[in-house]
């Protein structure tokens, strides 16, 4: 559960109020009274004060989500020959002297377009802690839920009066045991509910999009100004996730019924399902291209946890990893031909890596220790291997990177500042990324 | 019933005398920088008799724990709150307006405990937590698994033990078993049986829902946050069950039992392998002879207790009785879970939260008050409508859940807001807007795609989507139910000329209450845009009502 810690770690924190968050809205909101508007929110980072700064706008994020963690040696690091290195072989990369495995022969071409970690070491061995500590940033703290880093870019990077969502998670598989459990928590945390992700399902198709029979745009929009005013009494006398995220999907509804062709993929070009599909991987990567290209900040795409390989390892990840090869390759081809990889950062990972031995079932168990993820596009360096791992793979060589130093990394190359404070009154102070983690400099353009 | 408690004075002069254990602890002993918990603070309280009122035990203990914490209590809900909360948690609809006026006009200063009563025996009581326990034990489902929870008896059969105030033990015990004897548990036998024969969904369930424990994560390995997990639990509730298969019965769907096999070994990550031995939490442990290794058993009819072959199999030693028998029974954690959860249900969290993780990493907010409630829960027989006319009688229950400005939830300081279950919503809707036609929306096709919609049940925390908020504003459903045409309510009030009496009752309908004055100015204004359009304005003030915050929340 998101939320599992020991509370009694709490009681030296000033306030335990897991709703101080919404004083900041208040507050905010008691600054710009005259502006009010359905989308108040939104338009509070026109604001320069509030505004983090004009060059990080326009920057964008695809997260390729693969949950329930790939196995490093079949993919980013492998092990040829050694004994924990599997039946695959490892084929050299437009990148002189890496290798990746020769079931990635597509993305090995644009290898000089990546910037990899291999040297990733983490803690959690339990995907639900995992899944937490990998995209919150740090392990929870009741009663204070740090948001998933897509919601704080969703925060600093909103566009204006976007209808577009900014966060979408595309969700194509909705069991899943742990990441089920992970994705019933509550993802914006601190930030608010209007910052969490717009889920999308396994249909191509979002429902209720179109306007009551026989009701006028003006009608709709007024009949939702009243719904606003009418509840904002409640709304504000109960500083509540749940009341505050009921509210909040409400303001989504206007921008969610016109972007509501973007997530129709049947509009798409046959080539480009054709390039991507037929997986509904591929299909939801492609949708994820296309929101960003339209305006979207951050997309999540997952794929329930098909990589949670206990049992029969090699022959999952023989099914698998190819069609995450094709998918990488033409994610980045598809940016860097439409301009767009300088400002998108692309994100290939899981929540940890998997065992250098296997087990009776010949599956490889979670594996914190040492594990790989690649990145690319904006802000980073291109072609760029970062840390090793011995030759069995078992322990990291040099340069260990936790999600810390990896999400000062992210941020940076995407123009925010790690250690930005998050000003929360009543709240300890929490940062962006904590304890000082500095970005990877090697990996920064 | 609570008559028979020893009333306020005595209580208070008990628990003071232990609470005060503190007091002299932090004077001889207790250093500064101590955790302020009361688990560390009370150790007394084992040692707290049975026999006083619950309701008041509750009070004192968190009125304790506000001391400690230095947080102060909201005030007290008026009685046109409290008639509101009341229904929806105990028969799951906003009362009619009816309802509210009888209950305010009443003088007597006992009428809330009155009310408790009345609602808590009747049908509609038994209807509502059957829904509630249908979706705890077995979940949301689909049209066709509804219909088969009917048919089976399923939903019969929770409603009965709702409305005969059976013990929990003895729900607990039916459906685990699920070898009913009496017609009216019939039903009993779908909890497994909806499992379809699959071994660890058996063993995850009940103990998530009979233990209020999840021991999934113990599938692989001894649980890695909390110790006392271990991997042997989780198989060796497996293993109870594992003789088990459904079968189709001239009385409906039954568990049969085979009388051997189910003897296996467990690997843990390092390699090493244990047997399945029957065993659970607190180390429970039946004895069962193990065959040999490579010996192979024999199935002979003088193992089972009846050898009717349409009867469902009954094996002399039966895993799933030894565990009703041997595991189950009076096990600390049967009467806990339930406590936990019906708290959960009551208060809008559990005292251990989320209320189906009891165990070592999720302390509960105050120990000493559940472990009482849990003793107390299992002395009085396992009294579900007692624990909850308690819980109702409280204090905290009867709090504003108006918060600004205060503290962590688990001080339970301020009533907190619940969301309405899709059956609690729909149910609401329908009372308030008494559509024309109820059919629509009774139908099961409409009822399982709104449950679908609407999922949560006592959830962790309850987090709305944007599919929510699109079917709200734009589902054809509820723009017809909010519809002059269908709704009688609105029919009933169009004819009002007066736009502030219109308004006021519209308000007074959907919400219970009055508008204030700039309610009231706003639908003045929206009103007067739609002057030529009466019936579209009345129908956008409704909907505007029906979907806020305000109708969506217990609060």
């Amino acid at each position: 559960m998101s939320t599992d810690s020991k509370p009694e770690e709490m009681l030296n924190a000033p306030c335990g109020s897991i709703d101080h968050r919404l004083h900041r809205r208040l507050f905010l909101q008691g600054s710009l009274a005259g502006a009010a508007s359905v989308a108040s929110f939104q338009s509070l980072f026109s604001v320069p004060a509030f505004a983090e700064s004009a060059k990080a706008r326009g920057k964008r994020c695809i997260l390729l989500w693969l949950c329930g963690a790939p196995s490093q040696f079949e993919t980013w690091d492998p092990k040829p020959g050694r004994p924990s290195g599997g039946p695959f072989g490892s084929i050299p990369t437009s990148l002189p002297g890496v290798h990746l495995s020769e079931l990635m022969p597509k993305t090995a071409s644009i290898m000089d377009q990546l910037t990899l970690v291999r040297s990733m070491s983490t803690e959690p061995k339990e995907h639900l802690q995992a899944i937490d500590a990998l995209t919150r940033g740090e392990a929870p703290r009741p009663p204070f839920t740090r948001p998933i880093f897509g919601s704080v870019l969703a925060k600093q990077f909103g566009q204006l009066d976007s209808p577009v969502p900014q966060f979408v998670f595309l969700d194509p598989c909705p069991e899943g045991n742990e990441f089920k459990a992970f994705k019933a928590s509550n993802w914006a945390g601190w930030l608010g509910a209007e910052y969490g992700p717009v889920r999308f399902g396994g249909k191509y198709r979002i429902e209720n999009v179109d306007l009551p029979v026989g009701m006028n745009p003006t009608d709709h929009s007024e009949r939702e100004a009243l719904r606003a005013f009418l509840s904002r009494k409640f709304v504000n006398d109960h500083q509540n996730p749940a009341v505050q995220s009921y509210n909040a999907v409400f303001e989504r509804v206007k921008g969610l019924m016109s972007s509501a062709p973007l997530f129709d993929l049947s509009k798409l070009p046959e080539s480009d399902r054709a390039k991507y599909g037929p997986g509904i991987f591929g299909m939801h990567t492609l949708l994820a291209r296309h929101l960003i290209e339209n305006g979207s900040t951050f997309v999540m795409v997952a794929n329930g946890m098909p990589w949670d390989c206990h049992a029969f390892n090699h022959e999952t990840h023989q099914m698998l990893v190819p069609e995450m090869d094709r998918i990488v390759f033409h994610l980045i081809n598809d940016l860097k031909a439409r301009g767009m990889l300088d400002d998108t950062l692309v994100l290939v990972m899981g929540e940890f890596g998997r065992t250098p031995w296997l087990n009776e079932a010949r599956g490889r168990d979670h594996y914190p220790n040492a594990w790989s993820m690649a990145m690319a596009g904006c802000g980073l360096k291109p072609g760029v291997v970062y840390g090793s791992t011995d030759e069995d793979g078992i322990a990291v060589n040099d340069n260990p990177v936790d999600q810390r130093r990896l999400f000062a990394t992210i941020y940076t190359a995407l123009g925010l500042d790690p250690h930005e404070s998050y000003d929360l009154p009543g709240f300890p102070t929490f940062y962006r990324v904590e304890k000082d983690a500095e970005p990877i400099a090697e990996l920064l353009a | 019933m609570l008559g028979m408690f020893p009333r306020c004075l005595l209580v208070t002069a008990l628990l003071s005398q232990f609470l005060s254990g503190i007091g002299i602890c932090q004077d001889v002993a207790k250093p500064k920088e101590q955790p302020k918990t009361i688990s560390t603070a009370i150790e007394p309280w084992p040692s707290l008799p049975l026999g006083l009122d619950p309701a008041h035990v509750i009070d004192l203990a968190l009125e304790h724990g506000y001391r400690e914490h230095s947080v102060n209590p909201s005030s007290s809900i008026d009685d046109a709150f409290f008639v509101r909360r009341l229904y929806l948690d105990l028969v799951g609809r906003v009362p009619r307006p009816i309802e509210v006026q009888e209950f305010l006009k009443q003088t007597e200063s006992t009428k809330r405990a009155a009310l408790i009563d009345q609602l808590l025996v009747s049908d509609e009581h038994a209807e509502h937590l059957a829904e509630v326990l249908d979706a705890i034990l077995i979940g949301r489902t689909n049209v066709d698994q509804v219909k088969k929870r009917t048919d089976s008896g399923w939903i019969a059969y929770l409603q009965n033990a709702v409305h005969d105030n059976r013990p929990w033990s003895q729900v607990a015990r039916e459906v685990v078993l699920a070898r009913p004897t009496n017609p009216k548990a019939r039903g009993a036998s779908w909890y497994l049986y909806s499992r379809k024969d699959k071994h660890q969904d058996i063993a995850e369930a009940v103990s998530k829902d009979i233990f209020g424990v999840r021991v999934d994560c113990a599938q692989c390995h001894d649980h890695p946050l909390a110790d006392e997990i271990k991997q042997k639990h989780y198989w060796g509730l497996v293993a109870f069950f594992n003789r088990s298969k459904n079968v189709d019965t001239p009385e409906g769907p039954r568990i049969s039992e085979s009388a051997i096999g189910g003897f296996s070994d467990f690997a843990n990550l390092e390699g090493s392998s244990s047997p399945n031995e029957l065993i659970f939490l607190e180390d429970r442990y039946v004895d069962e002879m193990r065959p040999a290794k490579d010996v192979k058993e024999e199935d002979r009819d003088d193992l089972y207790v009846s050898v009717n072959a349409s009867d469902p199999k009954v094996p002399k030693f039966s895993r799933r009785e030894q565990f009703v028998e041997n595991v189950l029974a009076d096990h600390p954690l049967l009467g806990k879970a339930m406590v936990n959860r019906l708290w959960g249900w009551m208060m809008g969290r559990g005292l251990v939260h989320p209320v189906d993780s009891i165990d070592s990493f999720h302390p509960a907010s105050h120990p000493q008050l559940l472990d009482w409630l849990s003793r107390d829960f299992a002395s009085s027989g396992y009294d579900v409508r007692r624990l909850i006319k308690s819980l109702a009688s409280t204090k905290a229950y009867q709090l504003s859940s108006s918060n600004i400005g205060n503290s962590d939830p688990k001080w339970f300081a301020t009533a907190l807001p619940k969301p309405l279950t899709a059956e609690m919503l729909q149910r609401s809707m329908l009372v308030i807007l008494e559509p024309l036609n109820p059919g629509k929306w009774n139908a099961i096709e409409h009822r399982v795609a709104f449950a679908n919609l609407f999922p949560d049940v006592l959830a962790e925390e309850s987090i709305a989507n944007a599919a929510q908020g699109l079917w709200l504003s734009n589902g054809e459903s509820i723009t017809d139910l909010v519809s002059v045409k269908q709704s009688r309510f609105l029919q009933s009030i169009v004819s009002v000329t007066d736009n502030a009496v219109l308004i006021e009752r519209l308000f007074y309908g959907i919400l219970g209450r009055k508008p204030d004055i700039d309610e009231i100015s706003q639908c003045m204004d929206y009103m007067a845009k739609r002057a030529e359009r009466r019936y579209a304005a009345i129908e956008g003030m409704s909907w505007a009502l029906i979907t806020s915050a305000e109708f969506r929340f217990n609060h």
